[in-house]
Order: structure tokens, then sequence, then C-alpha cells
């Protein structure tokens, strides 16, 4: 449980995360979480009283940092904003509006009072359809800046980052023994397919061999330097991991 | 309109793509280009076909650009949770349409949950709403889609009106293309007798003639009533009466036509829904007079001079007097019409009786006594904005008798409807 005091200007390690979402306007061109609506409880992240306390400097405890009832492959539920802390900005249209004119326009803009994040959304036409993802996605960013690393989006990020590294190490170890095999000379491609990673092996083709061994040669050098920066970009990538477009 | 700078064109098909500079004259800002570029894309990948994605994609982009609006584009446009089909000949449902009608469904499922708590145990009276001037429908299938998931008890019997064939045509596919989607349940049929009987029904009639309207007016749930009709209880406790008049009639002057309207309106969408035709004016002046001028009601004199881009409102409430809707919503084009509207419903004196009451109610102070009627306007954009209220007063006759009229919306939106509810109706929200 991180017990950081957040300000209105958060602390330096946040503030990397949200430079630009406070008092600025976060434009969605994409959603971070669209599927499904979420099974199971939606706790409300904070009620009005605690958030603000939370905003002033009290350490106060939030709902959503990994709740005990949770089991180890279950990711926190989405969280919910109550009603009253939200406030819709209104966007005035231009000209007279009703018949008259046939606008397209069905932006939401929408901002938490206590932390004054703001947030637009455009994603559908439907006004109505932007008014449920535009809470979600401000009760996502609202969630990351009170809660940090145990928020939702920075766990489910944090497990996403893991399996993709995990895939590419194993591929990365697969393609590197490959290439010692040939190095050697000549040997055949069953004794590898015996080898550390099994069966994915076999499907690959003298012909193409070449090629993708290459392609792996530069991926690798990249994925060294990202290894270098280590344990710190894998904690950042988890969190913006899931904050921006896909 | 100023011109688009040809920088926008070129950053438009660098970011874009090529479909982007066909969009541009119509969308005017790489913004809202990029949004309806998404929007069509998204339209071709949902809708297969044979034709190409990129050669569809192009195609629509091409009509979009020479400035049929969207909705004729894709055919469809969202309105609440429902999607409304389009057709050039019918008007496109507009969002403020949608916002006050979703407005309007929480009144009534708010005064009807709590009416239900307190004393009226019987479901089986039906809220019956009708709309004119329906077009494609939208307000009573958004009416209907809202009522049967928040009321699921309730009876419903929901009726729309429209001119042109077209457009009922148009609205009963959209009944079935929601139901497809299973947007809502399955209306009964009239001679289904299970508990919540919901009716919805499109009928073609010209509001102005008696002849055609009448019919459909004065028996607001043609089957339970004959069904019911034997049991007296049903005519004592009010059965046919509307608890709802809706409308969103054409109200936009010729000059106003011409002078104040988008030019995809102006090109694209039907005159009918727009414009009241000159000819309805003598037609309704004379009618006017013929009907309602009795020697009782001199105030009615001053009522018949109105302007002709507000003859469907007198025709309104030419029929909300004789027909006494509990609650009417009229959409009009601006505040200064809304206000216009507001002195049609003062000048007239059973009008006002009905729906401002008698000024006894009012004497008590600003807080109006439950059972008092409400005259209000509403802004654009009422759902977010419901905390914003306005008061405004209003003199009336002779001795100066105040009205009190609430303005209900954010202050910068446009005055969009104006709400009426009879003196003895509760709005509980």
């Amino acid at each position: 449980m991180k017990t950081t005091t957040l300000r209105l200007h958060p602390v330096p390690s946040l503030s990397a995360l949200f430079t630009g979402a406070v008092g600025r306007i976060l434009k969605y061109g994409g959603l971070p979480f669209v599927s499904g609506s979420g099974g199971g409880r939606r706790p409300v992240i904070a009620t009005s009283a605690s958030a603000v306390a939370a905003v002033a400097g009290a350490a106060a405890p939030f709902t959503t940092s990994t709740p005990s009832w949770l089991k180890a492959w279950q990711m926190p539920p989405r969280p919910k904003l109550p009603e009253d802390e939200l406030e819709e900005v209104y966007l005035k249209g231009s000209g007279p509006g009703g018949q008259k004119i046939n606008k397209t326009n069905s932006a939401v803009q929408l901002r938490h009072i206590p932390t004054n994040i703001v947030i637009k959304c455009q994603e559908t036409r439907s006004r109505t359809q932007n008014r449920k993802l535009a809470r979600e996605i401000l009760a996502a960013k609202v969630d990351l800046f009170l809660n940090g690393d145990k928020s939702r989006l920075a766990i489910v990020g944090n497990v996403k980052k893991k399996k993709a590294d995990s895939k590419a190490k194993k591929a990365r170890r697969k393609y590197k023994k490959l290439e010692e095999e040939r190095a050697k000379g000549g040997v055949g491609q069953q004794q590898l397919v015996e080898g550390a990673e099994g069966a994915e092996g076999g499907e690959v083709e003298g012909e193409d061999e070449g090629e993708e061994l290459e392609g792996y040669e530069e991926e690798e050098v990249q994925e060294g330097k990202e290894a270098e920066k280590g344990e710190k970009a894998e904690k950042r990538g988890g969190n913006n991991a899931d904050g921006g477009r896909h | 309109m100023p011109r688009i700078k040809p920088q926008l064109f070129w950053q438009g098909r660098k970011k874009l793509g090529l479909n982007a500079a066909k969009l541009l004259p119509v969308c005017r800002t790489l913004e809202s280009t990029a949004n309806e570029l998404r929007w069509i894309k998204q339209h071709v990948a949902e809708t297969p076909s044979i034709i190409p994605f990129g050669a569809r994609v192009w195609k629509l982009c091409d009509r979009r650009g020479k400035g049929l609006p969207l909705a004729y584009v894709l055919g469809n446009q969202p309105f609440g949770d429902l999607e409304i089909k389009c057709q050039p000949g019918v008007l496109i449902p507009r969002t403020e349409t949608e916002s006050y009608t979703i407005h309007l469904s929480n009144i009534l499922r708010h005064s009807l949950s709590s009416s239900k708590s307190e004393s009226d145990p019987d479901q089986h009276q039906p809220l019956n709403i009708i709309d004119l001037c329906t077009g494609t429908g939208c307000i009573p299938l958004l009416l209907y889609s809202q009522l049967s998931r928040s009321l699921p008890l309730q009876s419903l019997n929901i009726v729309g009106v429209d001119i042109s064939q077209k457009a009922i045509n148009l609205s009963r596919q959209n009944l079935h293309h929601n139901l497809h989607a299973h947007r809502f349940p399955r209306p009964s049929s009239p001679r289904d007798k299970s508990h919540p009987q919901r009716l919805l029904h499109f009928h073609k009639a010209d509001i102005f003639s008696p002849t055609s309207l009448d019919p459909i007016l004065s028996t607001p749930s043609s089957s339970s009533t004959s069904s019911s009709s034997s049991s007296s209880s049903s005519s004592s406790t009010g059965t046919g009466e509307w608890d709802l008049l809706t409308s969103n009639p054409p109200y936009i002057s010729p000059s106003g036509f011409a002078l104040s309207t988008s030019r995809s309106v102006r090109n694209w969408e039907p005159k009918l829904a727009l414009v009241p035709p000159v000819e309805r004016v003598d037609l309704h002046q004379k009618h006017f007079y013929d009907h309602w001028y009795y020697p009782d009601n001199e105030i009615l004199l001053q009522t018949v001079e109105y302007q002709e881009e507000d003859v469907f409102y007198a025709r309104l409430l030419e029929i909300a007097r004789t027909y006494r809707p509990k609650r009417v919503l009229m959409e009009v084009g601006d505040m200064e019409q809304a206000k216009r509207v507001v002195g049609m419903v003062l000048g007239d004196g059973k009008l006002r009786g009905l729906y401002f009451g008698n000024g006894e109610v009012t004497r008590g102070g600003n807080e109006r006594g439950a059972g008092a009627g409400a005259v209000q306007i509403w802004r654009d954009d009422l759902v977010g904005f419901e905390g914003y209220e306005e008061i405004m007063e209003v003199g009336v006759g002779v001795d100066g008798q105040k009205q009190i009229i609430v303005v209900k919306g954010h202050p910068e939106g446009h005055g969009r409807s104006v709400y009426l509810r009879r003196v003895g109706v509760v709005d509980d929200v």
C-alpha cells in the first residue's frame, strides 16, 4: 500500500503519467477498455469525502488496491465513479441548432471535480454511448491517478507486459539456439525441434529461416537496450500500456 | 463561409489519406474529418458486401463530400440507445431531440413509479402517448424503449402520426429494425391479453384535418377501452386521457430557411419537415375563426395573429385545448419562438386555466404547490445538466397577474422545447 501523500500537483513519479491529464483535456481516439461491461462487483473508487481528503493530502485507503477477496488470477474490478463527483462540461455548438443544422458532433466532455481531470470522448456517433464511454475512461484515469501502481490500469498493464516479455524471451532463446546450431553447420532441424522449445519450431521452413533469423537479430538488439533500462522501464511500461491509444 | 486553408488539405491527406480531401470541405476541421472518416470505415467494416472495402469507403466519402448528411450516407443515426434508419425525404433525428426525450422519459418514470407506490396499484391503466409529426418515429420508439425497460409492468399505448407515407413506412421499418436487434421488447398485439400490454402504432394523418386526426385522438387506447368498457370503473378513473402529447413540428420560417439553415439541411433534408407550408397559415386562421371564436373568449382574438412559422403550434395547442393531455412537449427553434408559444398558451383563457392554474396557487410564494400546472422552457442538452434552472416571470392580463415559467438546461443552450403540465398532475424528479 502506497502511503505517499497525493497533492493537487502530484508527486513526480505519478506526474510522469499525468503531465497531460491534470487540468488539460485528454482526447481519445481509441479506448482503453471497451470489451464487455465487466463482470461482478464494481466498487466505487472513493466516496466524495475520501477522494477530496486524498487530494488534500491525507493518506486515505482506496478500495480498489488489490482487495483480499481477489484470486491470484483475477484482475481488480473496473472502477466506477459516483455520479455526484462528475461534471459534464458544456460544449457550445455553433449556430442555431435543432432542425436548422445537422451537426455530427457527438462529443462529451467530462470533469472529475475532486481531481480536476478532464477528458473528452467523441468515439462514437451516439452521444449516449459517448457519455458511457467517457465515464469508463475517466474512472480508469482517476483510478490510476489515485492508486498509481495499485490501480486496475497499472495491474492489467503489468500482466500484459509480463506475458509479452516472456513470449519475447522464449522466442529469443529459441532463435538464438537455432542460430547456434546453424553456425555449427548443417545440423538437421529435427534435433532443434526436440530441443528446448518444443512443437512450435517444427513449422519453420528451411528457406524462410534465414530471413526470420535476420529479423530477429534486429529485434534482439532493441530488446537488449530495453533490458538495460531494467525494472524502472518495466514499471513505467506497465502503467503506460493501457493508458493511451490502441 | 471562410475558405479552408490548402495547408489543411495537405495535413489531412498526410494524416488520414486521400479520403480526407473529399470530406474536408464538408467537415471543415481535421478533427471532425477524422471522426467522420472513422465512422464511415466502421460502418463499411460492419456491413458485409462483395465490393472491396476501399472502394466502398471511397464511394461513401464521395457522397458525404457532396454535402449529403452523414446519416443519409450511412443510412442510420444513433438515437439514445436505438439505431434509427434514415432515408432522404424524412428528417434526421437530432441530438437535441434525443436529449429532451430522455429527460421526458425520466420524468414519466419518476412520476409513475412514485404514484404507483403511493396509492394506485392499477397498472392496467395504460400510459397513453401520442407523437405528432413523428418523422422517423424516433420519439415514440425511444420513449417505448426507455419506458418498457424502466417500468416493466406498465402498460403502454404509444402512437406516432405523420402526414408523409414515406415517414410512416420508415418509422415502421425502424420499429422492426430495433426489434430484430433486441433493443426493446416486442409490442403486444391488440388481441393479446397478456399483462403489460404494450402497443406501438404509426398512423398516417394530416394533423390539420380533423376528419383524419380525430379518430386517432378521440380513442387513446382503442383496444383497451373496447375491452375494458364493460367495466364501469374505467370511465370514472379517466381512461381515454392522453398522458403525453409530443411533437417536433416544422418550425422554421421561409426566410429563416434561406438564411439560417446549414447547407446540408437546406439541400438534402425535406422542406416539408422544416418549414410550415404557407397555405396552411391561411387555412388554419380561417379554421381558427370558424371554430374557436366564441364571445366568452375575447383573448383568443390575439392568439390568431401568430407568425407563419408558428402555425403548427397554434394547431397543436388547439388539440391540447380539446383533448387536454396531461403533459405536452413541443420542440421549438429558439428562445424567441419558445416565448411566443408560451404567449399563445397565456393568451388563451382555457389553456391558461389548464396548464398554468388560476393563479391562486402561486399566491403563497415562489414555490408552487403540488398539483399546480407548470409551463417550462427546456434548453439544449438537458441530460447531464439537470441542475440548471432559471425562473422567468411574466405578467398576464389586465391585472398584471404574475405567472412563473421555469427555464431548464444550461444557460448557454438555445431554447429547445416548451413543456406544459396540466393542473393536478405531479412531476416527481
